[in-house]
């Protein structure tokens, strides 16, 4: 024991640590290597199956799909309103700030049939988009919509802090030097903020990647069309195919750690290059 | 003249990014908050009363009840002992334990009911042996509460280790030194000093436990009346066209979300105000 | 370029930074704006930059050549500004951190790229960071971060440098190569230049003059003897080096301390309490009491301190007093604790109580 842990007089470390790693092991770690093995046990070619099965190709294309574009106008929107939010003064700012946290608190499915209401034909969204003829509900323009819902606060709680750390000093700088507000905007800000806006991208794409409840309501789930890949994993499920749903759920699980990896590699080989104060 | 002001946006570009900004969060965030409650009551407030205390909902009422309380207690000693274990302590393997800790926060709801079911369902490692012993735990309340402990594992600990590790491990030594036991330091000196992360983390587990859908779906089996939680109540009166009830059950739902919100921003306040006063200052 | 603020009165949540300040910089001058915190120095440097805005007032104005700033767009004002951390981007390298100001500019007035990359060539032989050029500042050290940092604000070629305490976060012996440097610098660029420092010793060295500042007023402006020799008030004095101040009465215009007296040259009147300050080295001791040399005094302490020794003395009228000594003439006095001295004021400063400050 003497080189696994650094001697310490305070008591508890044995029963504690124990206690840990057994309901770890318990609630996380054996259920998900029981994910890895049904999935990883099967053959190649039934693996293969459904994994390039149409129906699977369709709803993994349409789960990608909707995830990259919802997150991307989140990155949008989120950095005006993560701007708004730390630069300016104007009424209503502390409910605007109370509002982002609502998609983390509200229940999926309560967010699900609420969002379906608003954008299905004559509800209060609805009603504007079709007669310009845009479809919302029971489209992958709905799926978006539900899916930009619940990222948003990923993305706008990821940037603030990062809006807030930014030295003013920096900024005088670049307009002494001649530089307009946009330019000062354009060359010197948004690099700067560049790591948290690729951060918060990250964490709400690999969240919308696996979202259920917000999404089943508005979607139609017609599969080929609208089916999202965690439908299919259900339906798969409720044909008794837990191989098939394994093999779905293992390429989800799996490309949700490599895109969190991805960024939090990413951010510290930025760090070292840049962080070291300037 | 006043100077050339390079210091902030122009007028045009701030009004733009405001209105842009409120625009976009009142369309996407706030109306659906307003259209739970809209449509709750849209068939007046006899049928309201009338879904929500209708025995069914009641009974998903108290299954919900009793799973975040047993969730939510769980994964409070868990978070205890492990935020103990890894602020407390330097040992090999911390950060791989603190990664692991972290896993069910990026697995998908349906996965983490998935997994569940590959354990004890039918087809499951342990399926045989549970039916032999007329045991049943996917489709049933066990399950339930199963999944939603795995979902909200996290919650705590990520609360109390970092407020844990920030607090250091003076006054612990302080407290062994002066002939202090393990309990008593536990109870007297560090559990004062987190208080508040602790009951920001029960805040946001009971309202993670309470509204979870995906996972407790999978392994629930939809069983009305027995099987069901608040959440799937509500997906099974939408799913038979009952809206007026199903925002009715919702609303329930929503009004939970807003309290919780509510005393996340106050937690919040008392933890930042906590650690202005903590380091040293305290008596 | 000169540098003039006039009637500048800054208020800021009822505390007054700035109050009727006024100040003119020659062209090509180095001038240290210097003071405790809070005197209003960075304040006035700011304002003259253009960050802030003085209170206005009808004769208020910060004039650049001759033309108010507040009638000018900030690009066109050609001010160079260097802060105290630096405020380098620190997501471009060091020749884009220099190149920045000239690659903004609007088309019409943009040197060719070929011309920038020849200027920034010229300011990194300058700052003698040549082969730093693509490196990025985190890979720098302090001293060579505030080095493009000024490269960076002479690449606009400003009308006028300021720089805000550019020293204060670096280490002393960064900071003293630094300050000689830039006094170099400035002897061959001779760019109008304006210091903010609190030390002391930074300002007498490197500036053609020195402004004294305290709570928001200029207490004096000369050259760094004159702040030295002839200090205008007990402010500049007690500022500006270690002072022993001795109480004492105006008697025959001259200063009494029982029973030695000092010359005083501005004193009128008789029995009026003054104060005197004197410096550690303009004293001498000796051991016998004589006409001139009759403060008496008991050794407490003796330090030796790099090219000095410096001696404490317990005076029965005046407290504890400090003389500064050669090493030679301490050798040959022998002095040890507890030993009776006496001592002789060679030069004074003298504030009777009607001098207001």
């Amino acid at each position: 024991m003497a080189r696994f842990k650094q001697h310490s007089i305070v008591p508890g470390f044995g029963l504690t640590l124990g206690y840990t790693l057994t309901y770890l092991s318990l609630i996380v770690l054996i259920p998900l290597a029981a994910l890895v093995t049904k999935g990883a046990a099967q053959s190649w070619a039934s693996f293969s199956a459904t994994i390039f099965d149409p129906r699977t190709l369709a709803a993994w294309r349409l789960t990608f799909g909707t995830a990259f574009i919802a997150s991307a106008v989140n990155v949008v929107f989120g950095l005006a309103i993560a701007w708004s939010l730390v630069r300016y003064e104007f009424p209503g700012r502390r409910l605007l700030d109370a509002l982002i946290d609502v998609p983390f608190a509200l229940p999926t499915a309560v967010s699900g049939i609420a969002l379906t209401a608003i954008y299905s034909e004559h509800g209060w969204m609805g009603r504007w988009l079709t007669p310009l003829g845009i479809k919302a509900a029971f489209t992958p323009l709905g799926i978006v919509i539900a899916l930009a819902f619940i990222g948003l606060p990923f993305i706008v709680r990821t940037v603030q802090p990062a809006i807030e750390d930014l030295d003013p000093a920096v900024e005088e700088a670049a307009a002494l030097l001649g530089a307009s507000r946009l330019q000062t905007l354009r060359r010197v800000i948004l690099p700067a903020l560049q790591p948290a806006l690729i951060a918060g991208f990250a964490t709400a794409f690999a969240r919308a990647l696996g979202e259920y409840g917000s999404v089943i309501f508005i979607s139609g789930n017609m599969p080929m069309k609208t089916e999202i890949a965690s439908l299919l994993i259900v339906t798969k499920l409720e044909q008794y195919d837990y191989t098939g749903a394994a093999a779905i759920a293992l390429l989800m699980l799996a490309s949700s750690f490599a895109m969190l990896f991805a960024v939090n590699a990413g951010q510290w080989w930025f760090a070292r290059r840049h962080e070291r104060g300037a | 003249m006043r100077t050339a002001r390079r210091h902030t946006e122009p007028a045009w570009m701030r009004l733009t990014l405001i209105l842009a900004a409120v625009a976009f969060t009142g369309c996407l965030i706030l109306m659906p908050v307003v259209a739970v409650f809209v449509e709750a009551f849209r068939k007046g407030a006899a049928l309201y009363v009338a879904s929500i205390t209708e025995p069914d909902a009641l009974s998903a009422l108290r299954l919900t009840l009793l799973t975040a309380a047993i969730s939510v207690a769980a994964n409070l000693v868990f978070g205890v002992a492990a935020a103990w274990a890894i602020a407390k302590f330097r040992f090999r393997g911390r950060s791989l334990l603190l990664a692991l800790i972290d896993l069910p926060f990026a697995v998908s709801p349906v996965i983490s009911g998935l997994v569940f079911v590959l354990l004890f369902g039918a087809q499951g490692w342990f399926g045989g042996w549970l039916s032999g012993h007329g045991v049943q735990i996917v489709f049933a309340e066990p399950g339930v509460i199963l999944a939603t402990v795995f979902v909200t594992f996290p919650f705590i600990a990520r609360e109390l280790i970092p407020l844990m590790q920030e607090q250091g491990i003076d006054e612990e030594e302080a407290a062994v030194l002066l002939g202090a036991s393990g309990w008593q330091t536990f109870w007297r000196v560090t559990l004062p000093n987190m208080r508040w992360a602790l009951v920001y983390g029960v805040v946001l587990a009971n309202a993670r436990a309470m509204g979870e859908f995906g996972a407790v779906s999978v392994v629930s089996g939809h069983i009305r009346g027995r099987t069901n939680t608040l959440p799937l109540h509500v997906e099974i009166l939408y799913n038979e066209y009952n809206f007026s009830a199903a925002f009715a059950v919702a609303s329930l739902l929503a009004l939970l979300a807003l309290v919780t919100l509510a005393l996340k921003a106050f937690l919040e306040w008392k933890i930042r105000a906590a650690r202005q006063a903590s380091p040293g200052g305290e008596g | 370029m000169a540098i003039e603020a006039r009637h500048v009165t800054k208020v800021f949540a009822k505390q007054a930074a700035l109050r009727d300040v006024s100040l003119h910089v020659a062209d090509g001058e180095l001038v240290a704006l210097l003071g405790p915190s809070g005197s209003g120095k960075t304040t006035l440097l700011r304002i003259m930059a253009g960050l802030e805005e003085p209170d206005p007032a009808p004769d208020t104005a910060v004039l650049i050549d001759g033309v108010d700033i507040s009638r000018q767009p900030s690009d066109e004002r050609r001010v160079g500004f260097v802060f105290q951390h630096y405020a380098l981007f620190r997501h471009m390298n060091v020749f884009e951190n220099i190149a920045f100001g000239l690659r903004v500019r609007p088309r019409k007035v943009r040197p060719p790229e070929q011309e920038i990359r020849r200027r920034v060539n010229e300011l990194l032989d300058l700052i003698q960071l040549g082969n730093w050029a693509r490196h990025y500042p985190s890979q720098l050290s302090g001293g060579q971060r505030q080095r493009v940092a000024l490269a960076r604000s002479l690449a606009i070629e400003p009308n006028v440098l300021l720089l805000d305490e550019p020293f204060g976060a670096l280490d002393a012996r960064v900071r003293q190569e630094l300050r000689r440097w830039l006094r170099d610098l400035h002897e061959k660029i001779h760019l109008t230049s304006v210091l903010v420092t609190h030390d002391q010793e930074e300002a007498l060295e490197v500036a053609d003059r020195v402004v004294i500042m305290n709570q928001g007023r200029i207490e004096q402006v000369g050259t760094p003897e004159e702040m030295f020799h002839h200090p205008a008030s007990e402010f500049v004095v007690s500022f500006l080096g270690n002072v022993n101040l001795f109480h004492s009465r105006i008697a025959d215009g001259k200063p009494v301390f029982e029973p030695a007296a000092a010359p005083a040259p501005d004193a009128a009147g008789n029995s009026r309490p003054a104060r005197v300050f004197v410096r550690p080295h303009e004293m001498e001791i000796d051991l016998v009491r004589t006409a001139d040399s009759s403060l008496e005094g008991r050794v407490a302490r003796i330090q030796s301190a790099g090219a000095l020794v410096k001696v404490e003395l317990i005076t029965k009228e005046n407290g504890t007093i400090t003389v500064d000594l050669t090493h030679q003439r301490y050798r040959e006095l022998a002095i040890k604790p507890e030993d009776t001295v006496y001592v002789r004021v060679r030069e004074s400063r003298v504030f009777t109580e009607d001098y207001s400050i």
